[in-house]
């Protein structure tokens, strides 16, 4: 059960053409992912990261497939899946603390007023903003809006936590610190974790297992790949870590190969024309087929890691 | 201490949107002083100049030129007065009520003063009395000394007419005596000589009428000097006026006076009862009971006060308010209904788009109609006497037609707010919805928490919106239905045709507008204050 704590299977999400058939934004996307496990998705700009978050979260209607989580399916967005959007979205009109308290009070019905607080103050500690409970969003940087928006994702114990690039909008230094500040809680809550991003960086950093996606439409997990650091992370030692430039060269190569303006069918093309083989079986985009493995996509081994770059 | 006083300010004035006396703080901190001197005189003398510039054209070239039969557009000046004896007056029907319940020792000692003065305005009143006759001789004699030549010379030229066109007909019937048959040029020549004749007259009774016109003139004229006069006579009677009712109301007419008397009249009528026999006790004690009423009804009364343009703003400020919350509490529900639902926006948006438009005019009779019908007798029907009961509002006496008013201006002012609720409600942050799906809130929840903060500042454009439109309405649906108030202030002083009416209505035009804007600054203060992100709205 905890090796498949949270297992999307086969999702698909297709806009209506009229002029034709419907348009498969992402078509066949498999996933597992075992429990308090932080599983980064990385991918072209408008290859379909988002529409795959958000429709694990429920914000997005499914058109194919499902999203397990703790062995029930989703339906329809919950707080056990707590979402960190790009931009902070906290309500201007109220404070850090209400804006945490909105969702608590919903996760712990039962408490009483002090303990809701009490709970919303642990958790905005936690993101470092003891002394800002009180301030507006209009008075708070962007950095400092994000850290209320994580405050409010994780004061709910969701099952899973999507962060959906979450740091996107922010400078390189905020955007440090608020991994070390996301990594701290993590290690400390064990909260299973897929975050979004195209900071190739951030991702060997911060994930687990790193799933790379396919260009879209028909947009699908291309491969995934392990990052073997342990646990709590140093960003010294990460970066230092004789496999640091390996995993990161192999994310790279990637993603050069799935180049904005390259159709998938092309890349194989090439590749075969090269007589090299074939990037990965699964990246042949191939409506409706099932590459069989659902758990780890196929999973590229440090070998051939080291063997790739 | 002086730097958290000087951010308050500045919030403050952020806040009511009085941006022009920003430069005067940051100037009083001496913060970059020619960079402030330069915006006060942006924003504070150059409006005060125009201000200036608009009253000298209005005294010096629109009111002398324009002339009406109620006479000329008061000038500024006038205008001036006419608000000061408006003021006047109100002030002296507040004394009149006061002295009215005055008692005991307070009321004899204001007594004394009255009377004192009743007697010192005697001689005010002859010397203005003579200062008038004075004028109007002075006044005649000056203006019969430039008629005198000009009579003079239409004298002559009448006489002079008269006596040239009795020649010439003389002269003409002659020639007619004489006139051959059958020569037709002759007789057409004749003809032309006598319609010459004519001709002539014509041109000297045009000569004569010109120097009557101006004699007329000369006549119409106005002295300043007998203007001034009159005025000053008419102030001081006024004065004579207000004190002899004055002297009345703490005298005789006094409610302890008047008091005082029912009670004797009571005494008076218990001992004829107390002695009658027969059946004259029943007529005495008939009596006694008439007398006991009487007395309680002099117990309670009070002054029966005109309406004063200040209790006629307070009822039109009342009024407006009325109809504004009557509208809102439509508008905002239908409204937050409308943003949530497309269906029901759908099916509400025929009646809005009907209704919208139709003009305050139109509502109002039908209005009156309904509010007349539901209260036939407001001095009988409970609503009205509970509404008269209360506390603060009872003193304005809500009747049907202040009631038809203020239904007016709901249905005229509830469109704006309804279609910005609407709107508000409808285009809510995507982002935040989101965050409510996440949270799974429940409907009221994500009304109460997500929906209706988000869409406060909208909804509050469309309130200020609202109240200056209600605002308009009222004046023109008090004006029509009588409703008391400001309305109905112009609307008296039209059908008055007082020398000074005219003016008395300009006055109104200036506090209708200085209402209406106070109004709308109240509503940028709390526009700003539900606009959560700092942002400054539109002024």
């Amino acid at each position: 059960m905890t090796d498949r704590y949270v297992e999307i299977v086969n999702l698909v999400k297709a806009y209506p053409n009229p002029l034709g058939d419907a348009v498969r934004v992402v078509d066949g996307f498999n996933l597992t992912v075992r429990k308090g496990e932080v599983v980064g998705v990385i991918g072209h700009s408008g290859c379909g990261k988002s529409t795959v978050l958000t429709m694990v979260a429920g914000l997005n209607e499914i058109t194919a497939g499902d999203v397990v989580v703790d062995g029930k399916v989703t339906d329809g967005p919950g707080p056990d899946r707590a979402v960190v959007f790009q931009a902070p979205c906290l309500l201007p009109w109220m404070t850090a603390l209400g804006n945490v308290m909105l969702g608590v009070k919903r996760v712990y019905p039962h408490g009483t007023k002090q303990q809701r607080k009490e709970i919303c103050e642990y958790y905005l500690s936690l993101v470092g903003l003891a002394d800002a409970m009180h301030k507006y969003p209009r008075e708070m940087s962007g950095g400092m809006q994000q850290r209320v928006g994580i405050a409010r994702a994780i004061a709910l114990r969701p099952k899973m936590l999507l962060l959906d690039e979450p740091f996107g909008r922010l400078d390189s230094l905020t955007r440090m610190d608020l991994q070390d500040v996301i990594l701290g809680i993590l290690d400390h809550e064990k909260i299973t974790t897929m975050v979004i991003t195209h900071d190739v960086d951030e991702a060997v950093y911060m994930s687990d297992r790193i799933c790379m996606m396919t260009n879209g439409p028909r947009a699908r997990v291309g491969q995934v790949l392990e990052i073997p650091f342990e646990r709590p992370r140093n960003r010294r030692e990460v970066l230092e870590h004789e496999l640091y430039y390996d995993l990161r060269g192999c994310l790279i190569d990637f993603l050069e190969k799935f180049d904005k303006h390259k159709h998938p069918e092309d890349v194989a093309k090439d590749a075969k024309e090269k007589g090299e083989s074939a990037v990965h079986e699964s990246v042949h985009p191939v409506v409706g087929e099932y590459s069989g493995d659902t758990r780890y996509g196929s999973p590229l081994t440090l070998a051939e890691v080291g063997g790739g770059a | 201490m002086l730097q958290t006083l000087k951010t308050t300010l500045l919030k403050v004035i952020d806040l009511t949107a009085l941006g022009f006396l920003e430069p005067y703080v940051r100037l009083a901190y001496g913060e970059e002083p020619t960079k402030q001197l330069r915006k006060i005189g942006q924003f504070t003398v150059v409006p005060v100049l125009v201000i200036i510039a608009g009253l000298l054209v209005w005294a010096t070239m629109i009111s002398p030129n324009v002339k009406t039969k109620s006479g000329e557009l008061p000038s500024p000046t006038v205008v001036a007065s006419a608000a000061g004896s408006l003021h006047q007056f109100a002030i002296r029907e507040g004394n009149k009520e006061a002295a009215y319940v005055a008692t005991g020792e307070e009321r004899e000692a204001w007594l004394a003063d009255v009377e004192a003065e009743l007697e010192s305005i005697g001689a005010e009143v002859e010397s203005a009395n003579a200062t008038v006759v004075e004028a109007r001789k002075a006044e005649a004699a000056s203006k019969s000394e430039r008629i005198a030549p000009l009579q003079a010379k239409v004298d002559a030229l009448k006489t002079a007419m008269k006596e040239e066109r009795a020649a010439k007909q003389a002269a003409l019937k002659e020639q007619a005596a004489s006139l051959p048959v059958g020569d037709n040029p002759q007789r057409a020549a004749y003809l032309g000589e006598l319609a010459g004749l004519n001709a002539w007259l014509d041109e000297q009774k045009a000569e004569i009428d010109t120097i009557d016109d101006q004699i007329k003139l000369i006549r119409d004229e106005k002295d300043p000097a007998v203007l001034a006069a009159l005025s000053q006579q008419t102030a001081v009677a006024e004065r004579e006026q207000y004190l002899k009712k004055m002297a009345e109301q703490l005298g005789e007419d006094n409610r302890q006076a008047r008091v005082a008397t029912g009670q004797e009249k009571l005494d008076v009528a218990k001992t004829t009862f107390f002695n009658a026999e027969g059946a004259a006790a029943f007529n005495a004690a008939k009596k006694v009971i008439s007398a006991e009423e009487r007395l309680a009804k002099t117990e309670e009364s009070s002054y029966a006060k005109p309406a004063t343009l200040y209790y006629q703003i307070q009822r039109s400020i009342l009024c407006v308010f009325a109809g504004f919350f009557l509208g809102s509490a439509i508008a905002i529900p239908i409204g937050v209904l409308c943003g949530l639902s497309t269906t029901f926006m759908g099916a509400m948006t025929p009646f809005i788009a009907l209704f919208k438009p139709v003009s305050p005019i139109v509502w109002l009779p039908i209005a009156l109609i309904v509010a007349s019908a539901l209260i036939p007798d407001p001095d009988k029907h409970w609503f009205t006497q509970w509404m008269w009961e209360l506390p603060l509002i009872g003193q304005y006496k809500i009747n049907p037609a202040f009631m038809a008013s203020a239904v007016t201006v709901a249905l005229c002012s509830l469109w704006a707010t309804m279609v910005n609720t609407a709107l508000g409600v409808a285009s809510v942050d995507k982002d935040h919805l989101n965050v409510a799906k996440v949270l799974r809130l429940g409907f009221w929840s994500r009304l109460f928490k997500i929906v209706l903060p988000s869409s406060l500042p909208l909804v509050f454009a469309g309130l200020r919106i609202s109240l200056g439109v209600g605002w308009m309405v009222l004046i023109a649906a008090e004006l029509l239905s009588s409703s008391e108030g400001i309305g109905k202030f112009v609307w008296d002083q039209f059908n008055n045709g007082a020398s000074d009416s005219f003016a008395k209505m300009m006055v109104v035009v200036f506090i209708v507008g200085a209402i209406g804007l106070l109004l709308d600054r109240i509503m940028v203060v709390f526009q700003r204050l539900v606009s959560f992100e700092g942002s400054i709205a539109a002024v």
